[in-house]
């Protein structure tokens, strides 16, 4: 009993360091969120790189392990809604494209975002940020062609369309295209219905589309095309691939490939989702992302350096946008069955 | 005696396990599309509950849609047929050969069906498409470039090379089972070797053919991959139609509708040649 109070060199040390982190502990306790984070996401590439990039290095140390739940954007989307009343769901942190994370939070799913939960809020890029979800990364959409055929890159959306039969749409982001046209002609991205005439005189000039994102590459280097709007991501990837390719930046702006992480409101362990969307938003992370899949980082303190910066450097005054989310959802699936019937050729 | 147990009980325990696994796994799930496809398709809600037959109605009373299901019909038929007019003299050759050489045919015809079929369709491409073989060998006589890729024609071809081992291993098991000594008998009568074909080998192998046209065509009715990369975009059938309602949309409720219409045709054009070929055989 005696010994309990008995004062000497080493019980000191320990005490002092205990009080010494006790301002930190909330942190700490914070830090520690234990046990499991399903993360549905897209497979692939990007599944691979959340582990090698966020998962292993980021909050594997913390004690989180991460399940994925890998499938495509639809499917994941629709057993979330189908969740939706139950009070645990199967799933913490979704993987959605910017457009989906709009409509999900705007079926009441998503849990609200901000600094106290996600400290590294702080750091993303204003343009890119909304309460509900997180930027992950991002890429702008630009006119790809091919140098060898293109001497004079288009550095309008209208220059591009003069190419007509010579264009490539991607058939699962034709909307996209859409908003290209509309930002242009109508100065608003969101007046995407008034662009049909654009887009049916594209088709109509015989613009080819593809139903896969990889047949475009392979188009622009049998010369079946030569221009096309598509991320630039892509063009870095493909370039990388050996492709002859190259990219320009609209002067009216470019609409932007945003890719979001949001928590949903039934969420089984809130914490963990927290901690891994805080982890995504590390600069770490963040740099990975851009160095492996050439993808934009959206936050403000993960300057990119060396080889890396020059690939994904965008050009002086390059004006980036976010897709106008509301208008988009509103008309989206109406102009889908307007698609559908233009691209039909009987 | 007494204790002999009852042929009937026997038949039920034998097959009762594999109509559970039926039931469980085939029946009621179609048991939930025939219900989903009567709900509401609603953005935010995702689906409605209701008992409408709206899905359906959309679908009957839009030229779109029925002008799929009738290209999807057409290219069904049209693959059967050549698998049919191409797949039986090879088949008959098979069937007859008594040499070596038949097996290594067999194993001929066996092996593209150890490749899945969305690979074949890869390799198509690069057939067909813009740079490929095709256009390669008609740059070379002279010609300005060709792409064959994304039509009818591209679609055709690829289903047709699918579905022909299927008709030709169908097909020759068939012959295999007419006695040869038959047409011998019918040329010892004096009969050519055409009226010997259309008088002997023909009627006989009508249930060969049968269900040999009606495996192929229901694969044809319902292929999805090689639409969706030979036909690319521009051309619609039901599969891919179908999967983009579900899978892009998360229109589930029409896609139930897509599937059941699909289902419903491919069962009844099934039925009916089914019948015929019955009649025709009983009719010899």
């Amino acid at each position: 009993m005696t010994d309990l109070f008995t004062p000497n060199r080493r019980r000191l040390l320990t005490l002092a360091a205990g009080a010494a982190a006790a301002p930190f502990a909330p942190a700490v306790l914070r830090a520690q969120e234990p046990g499991r984070v399903v993360m549905s996401t897209w497979g692939g590439d990007y599944a691979k790189l959340l582990t090698q990039n966020i998962e292993e290095p980021l909050l594997k140390p913390k004690g989180i392990e991460v399940v994925q739940d890998a499938g495509t954007e639809p499917t994941r989307v629709a057993k979330s809604i189908a969740q939706r009343r139950l009070p645990r769901g199967s799933v913490d942190v979704i993987c959605v494209q910017a457009p989906a994370a709009y409509d999900l939070e705007d079926s009441g799913l998503l849990e609200p975002l901000d600094e106290s939960k996600v400290p590294n809020l702080k750091y993303v890029q204003p343009t890119f940020a909304t309460p509900y979800s997180i930027p992950h990364i991002y890429s702008p959409q630009v006119i790809a062609y091919s140098p060898e055929r293109v001497k004079t890159p288009p550095k309008t959306f209208d220059e591009m369309a003069a190419y007509g039969s010579k264009v490539g749409i991607l058939d699962n982001s034709y909307i996209w295209v859409a908003m290209a046209a509309a930002l242009k002609q109508q100065g608003d991205p969101g007046k995407i219905a008034e662009v049909k005439g654009t887009l049916e005189k594209l088709i109509k000039a015989g613009a080819r589309a593809y139903t896969s994102t990889e047949a475009f590459a392979p188009a622009i280097k049998s010369g079946e095309i030569d221009v096309g709007l598509v991320w630039h991501a892509r063009v870095l990837f493909w370039t990388k691939g050996g492709v002859e390719m190259a990219a320009s930046f609209p002067a009216e702006g470019c609409l932007t490939y945003v890719s979001s992480m949001c928590v949903l409101k039934n969420a089984p362990n809130k914490a963990a989702a927290f901690a891994y969307i805080n982890a995504a938003l590390d600069p770490r992370a963040q740099r990975g992302f851009a160095d492996s899949m050439g993808y934009h980082p959206t936050i403000t303190n993960a300057a990119l350096e060396g080889d890396v910066a020059k690939r994904l450097a965008l050009p002086e005054g390059a004006k980036l946008l976010p897709a106008p989310y509301p208008q988009l959802s509103a008309v989206r699936d109406d102009m889908n069955d307007w698609w559908r019937r233009l691209l039909d050729r009987r | 005696m007494a204790t002999r147990r009852p042929e009937g009980l026997t038949a039920s325990l034998l097959i009762g396990p594999a109509t559970l696994v039926v039931m469980l796994s085939l029946v009621l799930p179609l048991a939930l599309l025939a219900r989903y496809s009567l709900n509401k398709y609603d953005r935010r809600t995702f689906m409605i509950d209701a008992f409408t037959p709206e899905n359906y109605l959309r679908f009957v009373t839009d030229p779109f849609y029925t002008g799929v299901l009738w290209t999807t019909f057409s290219i069904a038929i049209v693959t059967t047929l050549l698998c049919l007019i191409l797949g039986f003299p090879i088949a008959y050759k098979l069937a007859r050969s008594q040499t070596r050489w038949k097996s290594i045919g067999v194993l001929l015809i066996i092996l593209p069906l150890f490749i899945g079929s969305t690979v074949r369709a890869l390799g198509w491409m690069g057939v067909l498409g813009r740079g490929g073989i095709i256009d390669a060998a008609y740059g070379a006589l002279g010609g300005s470039g060709i792409s064959l890729l994304y039509t009818s024609f591209a679609v055709g071809i690829g289903i047709l090379s699918i579905n022909l081992p299927y008709m030709i291993l169908t097909l020759q098991s068939v012959i295999e089972g007419i006695d040869a000594r038959l047409e011998e008998a019918a040329d010892s009568l004096g009969a050519d070797p055409p009226r010997r074909f259309w008088h002997v080998v023909l009627p006989l192998a009508l249930p060969g053919i049968g269900t040999g046209g009606i495996l192929v065509f229901i694969l044809a009715m319902n292929a999805y991959a090689t639409p969706f990369l030979l036909g690319g975009a521009r051309f619609q059938m039901m599969a891919p139609m179908l999967y983009r309602e579900f899978a892009v949309n998360n229109n589930w409720p029409f896609a139930a509708a897509i599937a059941f219409i699909l289902m419903l045709t491919t069962l009844s054009l099934t039925a009916v040649s089914g019948l015929l070929v019955q009649r025709r055989y009983k009719a010899q």
